[in-house]
């Protein structure tokens, strides 16, 4: 393809298409420490506070962000660190889904086929394949497919919907990686740079007795602190125990500080709204209705597990007696 | 024979009279993880493979296995251990259903209602999840209950995530009505017939309701004045307006649309649960068989060892009965064996059993025998 088919703009705005790959092998460039410093940039802003979208609506500007998605990919790739892989994930989806909620049906379809996603539309409503729609759907109750229309393998969803399964579409496969051995002194002097500006407080600081948690809050804590993210509701559950359980908004701030899309203001946001309406912990069954229930405790609700432990624990402790009485 | 027969192996050995005679055959069997078990352990030891279904009947003939089980999913290296280097690829989509009962002997009523169960399934995966009947398979698992496989190349891929989103839309887990409900322009926006999935689901169920006059005024009473708003009623669910319904339950005479939507989701909570299993297909199948992506299940056509019945392939499930149409051995040939406990009286293969009294020898059809006798409620003498 001539360099001046591409249309600069669009793939800008979606740099992770095969089309945009094309472009960038088109350009035959040699990779220089600038395309790398741009690549940094991009990590920067990503890790920072999220991407913003293009300001400069000009030739030169598209082409320079498609290089520094490129490049970002090439330093992620060397960076063995999946917080940083699956922050740089959700930052370049949130921005791909600012494109994608102003684009007509047609830009999206041709979008959607990257991920294999087809779809058709009837008065504005959108229909897609059952599959590829719990294959990408947001892990959010509004998203469950109990709530959703369905039938005969279809579902029926809004555009802005749609847009919102693209970007969980975009944000899984921007998590994965492929395996690059090339790694600069360049890259490797990037690499090291970038990674001050990461938190570096670990969770073991402060003092939390992990005995007394559920397992399901022990598995919650346990992806947030390997920066695996953990659905809305299942950070509501997290948040809702934590603050049952007497911990500071600080003490809270610091586990969730590892989530890949953590954000100081809206987490504390988040804490103080959840203590002002002194919400109660969700019950086993609403946990297990959102797959966060993860082990059969035999008790109601994560916040009588202690309880209901000891309990075992004491009826147990029974039969062993009653064992050795009989042997 | 002696009076000491082993049953373990005895029985082992009328399987392998079994397997000597019928061909097994496992689709992708080169991809599967297969488990084996004994007389007291259903899976004894598992990460087996095949590479084609030949070696398998070979293993069955010679070993007479009691259960034979595997994966749903598909694997690069089935056979290799742990799990993670297994290297997954995909799974079938299957489900379990288990009939629950007490006893020990297996309860065709018990079956029949799963069956009933089991058209409702087949009839979701139909209608809701676009899979034709030709990639459902159904087998019976040789005891209390069905499994049902889905092979479809679409739903292989599917991770935990989205199976458990199929299980809690087929069993309705989770439903919250408040979700389908709105205020706007002054009136409560609700499920229309029209819809699709369970508002669509939702506003037929009441629109049956309400057309059925005993059970409309079971749950709606005088308060509704039936015959004269009727046909608003049903007007509404039509075009998704619920004010007018929401009105009429409200106990307030000033109405108050969000207190009036909030009354109206109480009561509606209350018809889906005494309604519960006519209405919202609540077909209760275990929810961790169909989740695990690497759950292994009785292979079909196999001969189950709690029961000596064929896990059988059910091509008319309407016409299907366990214990006529799985038999794996002799109504005619007969064995003697000794009553270990009291057997009521059963019906089995074609024929009625009387009440089968502790420590008699009694001479049963050699199906029946070794049906008692995997339950380890007989042994075989000669």
């Amino acid at each position: 393809m001539n360099r001046n088919e591409f249309n600069l703009e669009f793939l800008s705005h979606y740099p992770f298409l095969a089309e945009a790959k094309k472009y960038v092998d088109s350009l035959k460039l040699e990779l220089d420490d600038s395309i790398l410093e741009l690549g940094k940039k991009r990590l920067e802003e990503g890790i920072a506070s999220g991407l913003k979208p293009i300001v400069e609506l000009n030739e030169e500007s598209f082409k320079n962000s498609i290089l520094a998605y490129a490049a970002s990919r090439l330093i992620l790739s060397n960076w063995k660190n999946i917080y940083i892989r699956q922050r740089m994930a959700i930052a370049e989806s949130k921005l791909a889904r600012h494109y994608l909620s102003t684009e007509n049906f047609e830009n999206l379809k041709t979008i959607a086929e990257e991920f294999k996603i087809s779809f058709s539309v009837e008065k504005d409503l959108v229909y897609i394949d059952v599959v590829s729609y719990l294959k990408y759907a947001p892990k959010d109750i509004h998203y469950k497919l109990l709530f959703i229309p369905l039938k005969e393998g279809k579902v029926k969803l809004t555009k802005d919907q749609l847009t919102r399964v693209l970007e969980e579409a975009i944000r899984a496969r921007l998590e994965v990686l492929a395996p690059v051995s090339l790694a600069s002194n360049k890259i490797q002097q990037i690499i090291k740079e970038l990674s001050s500006s990461i938190p570096k407080h670990r969770i073991d600081q402060i003092k939390i007795n992990s005995q007394d948690f559920p397992p399901c809050i022990k598995k919650l804590i346990a992806q947030l602190s390997s920066s695996i993210n953990v659905s809305h509701y299942g950070r509501v559950a997290l948040a809702i125990y934590l603050i049952k359980a007497g911990y500071s908004n600080e003490q809270i701030q610091k586990i969730f500080s590892f989530a890949p899309d953590y954000n100081f203001e809206t987490t504390n946001y988040q804490i103080e709204f959840i203590r002002k309406k002194n919400y109660n912990m969700f019950s086993c069954a609403t946990m297990d209705s959102l797959g966060l229930c993860i082990a059969d405790c035999k008790c109601s609700n994560p916040s009588l597990f202690r309880r209901k432990l000891h309990l075992f624990n004491a009826q147990k402790s029974v039969l062993a007696e009653d064992e050795e009485y009989v042997k | 024979m002696s009076n000491n027969i082993e049953m373990p192996v005895w029985l082992s050995q009328k399987f392998k009279e079994y397997y000597s005679k019928n061909f097994i055959e496992i689709d992708q069997i080169e991809k599967r993880e297969f488990g084996f078990g004994t007389y007291d352990k259903k899976i004894e030891y598992r990460h087996v493979s095949f590479s084609s279904n030949k070696d398998f009947n070979t293993k069955l003939a010679q070993d007479g296995p009691l259960y034979v089980s595997y994966s749903a999913a598909y694997y690069a290296s089935p056979a290799a251990r742990p799990m993670q280097k297994k290297e997954w690829l995909g799974a079938d989509l299957v489900f379990d259903l288990d009939a629950h009962q007490d006893s020990i002997l297996i309860s065709p009523e018990e079956l029949e209602k799963l069956k009933s169960k089991l058209f409702l399934l087949i009839d979701i995966l139909e209608n809701d999840f676009g899979i034709s009947k030709t990639k459902i398979k159904i087998n019976f698992s040789g005891s209390r209950g069905f499994h049902l496989r889905v092979f479809d190349e679409d739903f292989k891929t599917l991770g935990r995530y989205a199976r458990k989103e199929i299980v809690d839309y087929i069993d309705a887990i989770g439903l919250d009505l408040s979700k389908f409900f709105y205020i706007e322009n002054k009136n409560i926006v609700g499920p229309k017939l029209s819809d699709w999935g369970y508002s669509g689901k939702l506003a037929s169920t009441l629109y049956s309701i309400l057309s059925d006059e005993s059970k409309a005024s079971k749950y709606f009473g005088k308060a509704l004045e039936l015959e004269k708003f009727k046909q608003k009623y049903l007007d509404g669910l039509k075009n998704g307006n619920w004010t007018f319904l929401a009105a009429k339950l409200s106990k307030s005479p000033t109405l108050n649309l969000s207190n009036a939507a909030k009354n109206l989701i109480e009561k509606l909570q209350l018809i889906l649960e005494r309604e519960g299993p006519n209405i919202f297909s609540k077909v209760d199948t275990d929810a961790n068989v169909t989740v695990d992506t690497s759950k292994l299940l009785r292979a079909e056509n196999t001969l189950h060892g709690g029961s000596g019945l064929i896990a059988k392939t059910i091509f008319d499930l309407a016409g299907f009965e366990p214990l006529k149409d799985s038999l794996a051995f002799s109504m005619k040939k007969t064995l003697t064996v000794q009553v270990l406990s009291d057997i009521p009286a059963y019906e089995f293969g074609n024929m009625s059993f009387e009440k089968l009294e502790k420590q008699k020898k009694v001479e049963l059809p050699e199906a029946y025998a070794i049906y008692l006798a995997c339950k380890k409620l007989v042994l075989v003498v000669e």
